[in-house]
């Protein structure tokens, strides 16, 4: 399909007349720290879900390292480490985990085990259910990490967890894993914490991917503009992603080329007010704003 | 390390069984005591008191040992994969390497397996409690049975049989039922429909004799227990066909639903 870690097309996952996943087109880059940005319901789990094969997607194509989810389960799942919800064999120990989740995986190390166990601080000798959450989620971490994957997929990592677990978990998958040249897909809703993190971002919404580019990008492209003036002559310009009229002004959110449509608009005897950069939580709340537009994600991808 | 992780979770079942087994057996080794004996046409004859214990024992005991069996086959058949959905730790096992069919077929095996030896050790048992009897009667006779009715040997094995098959059965449909429910309550479920079945049964005998449904146990004599039933081990394997289809639909339900 191509050379990208993970490739969806026209994915679909519908649970009767609800459409979780609906006609999903998402590209990640191998190496690419992936932030998966969507609200709560937007479709980031079903999706992760889709990918890991524990859900048959309703129709559309999708591809994890080369291999089809639903035919090549087993290969994938060898090279793929998912973190999905969280929630172990409760009975069983760390070490029982540990011992448990060798035996599946060919590349396994246990050196790695060990390192991230004494790294993280897990009381391996507890079980599971007595765990905190974030000594729960760090054995999750810590299985996944260990196995030797290429791809990491995590949902929602830091959910529930205080800044200094939240810390402690994102140094070790980017300075540990991400930093191997592995790829790092992790959903969320923290803006900030894949703001700190990711090279790439896709924002999901009611099923769709919005929009999906380099952060960078995204950072440099995206504009507030605020114009004296509520009927300007702008015309069809791709580069506009929102228009908002107000009260004697004009607010233009802008995808890319700020400087030429501020030139464009001066020329036409307009008063440009301000020109402001946006951050990724602006940006994610106009993104995913009811009632808008959506973003073509050809545009900026 | 899969088939330890079930024998973890069902341990404690097999563990009450084995007990429940060695009870009996200590108690059945410590009753059954010959007084009077004699042998006629090449048979043992016991003493009217052994001999009624005997036909108790020989009688009674598919259907006695069937209750605890079928009890614990109902509990181990919560356990495995349809347990791990409920426990929300199915995401977790489901996304390990594996066929789906992998994880229903270990969990399986292994309970079967329990099932098997449970009910092997005390069959096993039962006919050494006789053998050891006989031996003490009458060393020169190695085949007992009691006046007109069937060997010891196969009346044991026929014993063994229906009470395992019953017990097989009873684990592989609560077991299946915990995986289409996602949660180890489908036990109940599996329970309901099997007591179901019976009260149907009953039902149909009372208004319509006509309509026979198969008894859920294997029925190993004719009337008056003195002669074997036609195409006994006919129907051991017909019902031994019949339980794989559960574990068979398990897979095939885990491997179509969506975790």
């Amino acid at each position: 399909m191509s050379d990208f870690v993970i490739h969806t097309q026209c994915l679909k996952k519908h649970f009767g007349q609800t459409r979780a996943v609906d006609g999903l087109d998402m590209h990640v880059p191998r190496g690419a720290i992936y932030g998966f940005l969507g609200r709560n319901g937007a479709g980031k789990t079903t999706t992760i879900r889709l990918l890991a094969g524990l859900a048959h997607p309703t129709s559309g194509e999708m591809r994890v390292l080369g291999l089809d989810p639903k035919t090549e389960r087993i290969p994938m799942l060898e090279r793929t480490g998912f973190v999905i919800e969280r929630m172990l064999i409760p009975w069983m120990t760390a070490n029982d985990l540990v011992r448990f989740n060798r035996g599946f995986y060919p590349r396994w190390s246990d050196a790695l085990a060990k390192k991230y166990a004494e790294v993280l601080e897990v009381p391996m000798k507890q079980k599971f259910r007595r765990l905190s959450t974030g000594n729960q989620t760090k054995l999750c971490l810590l299985l996944a990490l260990s196995q030797g994957a290429e791809l990491l997929m995590l949902d929602e990592p830091t959910a529930g967890l205080d800044p200094v677990v939240t810390d402690q978990l994102l140094r070790v998958l980017v300075d540990d894993f991400a930093n191997e040249g592995r790829t790092l897909f992790l959903s969320s809703h923290h803006l900030s914490e894949v703001e700190r993190v990711a090279d790439w971002i896709g924002i999901i919404d009611e099923g769709k991917l919005l929009l999906e580019a380099r952060l960078d990008d995204v950072r440099a492209g995206f504009r507030r503009v605020r114009v004296i003036g509520e009927n300007l002559p702008v015309g069809q310009r791709s580069e506009i992603f929102k228009t908002k009229i107000g009260e004697g002004t004009t607010e233009y959110i802008l995808r890319a080329d700020a400087e030429d449509f501020v030139a464009h608009l001066q020329q036409q005897g307009a008063t440009v007010l301000d020109v402001s950069p946006m951050n990724l939580s602006e940006i994610f709340l106009e993104v995913v704003g009811k009632g808008e537009a959506h973003v073509p994600v050809e545009v900026l991808a | 390390m899969y088939l330890w992780k079930y024998w973890r979770e069902s341990r404690i079942i097999f563990y009450a069984g084995l007990f429940g087994v060695l009870v009996l057996l200590i108690l059945g080794f410590k009753d059954l005591t010959v007084s009077e004996t004699g042998s006629t046409n090449g048979h043992v004859v016991v003493s009217r008191k052994f001999g009624e214990m005997l036909g108790i024992v020989l009688v009674v005991i598919p259907y006695l040992q069937a209750v605890p069996f079928g009890f614990l086959a109902w509990l181990l058949g919560s356990c495995g994969v349809g347990r791990d959905l409920g426990e929300r730790s199915g995401s977790y096992l489901l996304s390990r390497p594996r066929n789906r069919a992998y994880f229903v077929w270990c969990d399986w095996v292994v309970g079967i397996t329990m099932l098997l030896l449970l009910s092997v050790l005390l069959n096993a048992g039962l006919w050494l409690q006789v053998h050891q009897a006989v031996l003490f009667v009458n060393a020169a006779h190695s085949e007992l049975s009691l006046p007109g009715a069937i060997p010891l040997r196969t009346t044991v094995l026929t014993t063994w049989a229906s009470a395992f098959l019953l017990s097989a059965l009873i684990f592989s449909v609560t077991y299946f039922f915990t995986v289409v429910m996602k949660h180890s309550r489908g036990i109940i479920l599996g329970g309901g429909l099997l007591v179901g079945y019976i009260v149907l049964k009953i039902i149909l005998q009372h208004y319509w004799p006509g309509i026979e449904l198969p008894e859920l146990m294997m029925q190993q004599y004719k009337a008056q227990f003195r002669e074997l039933a036609d195409h006994l081990w006919i129907s051991a394997a017909f019902r031994a066909g019949v339980l794989l289809l559960f574990p068979l639909a398990a897979q095939f339900v885990l491997e179509k639903a969506d975790v």
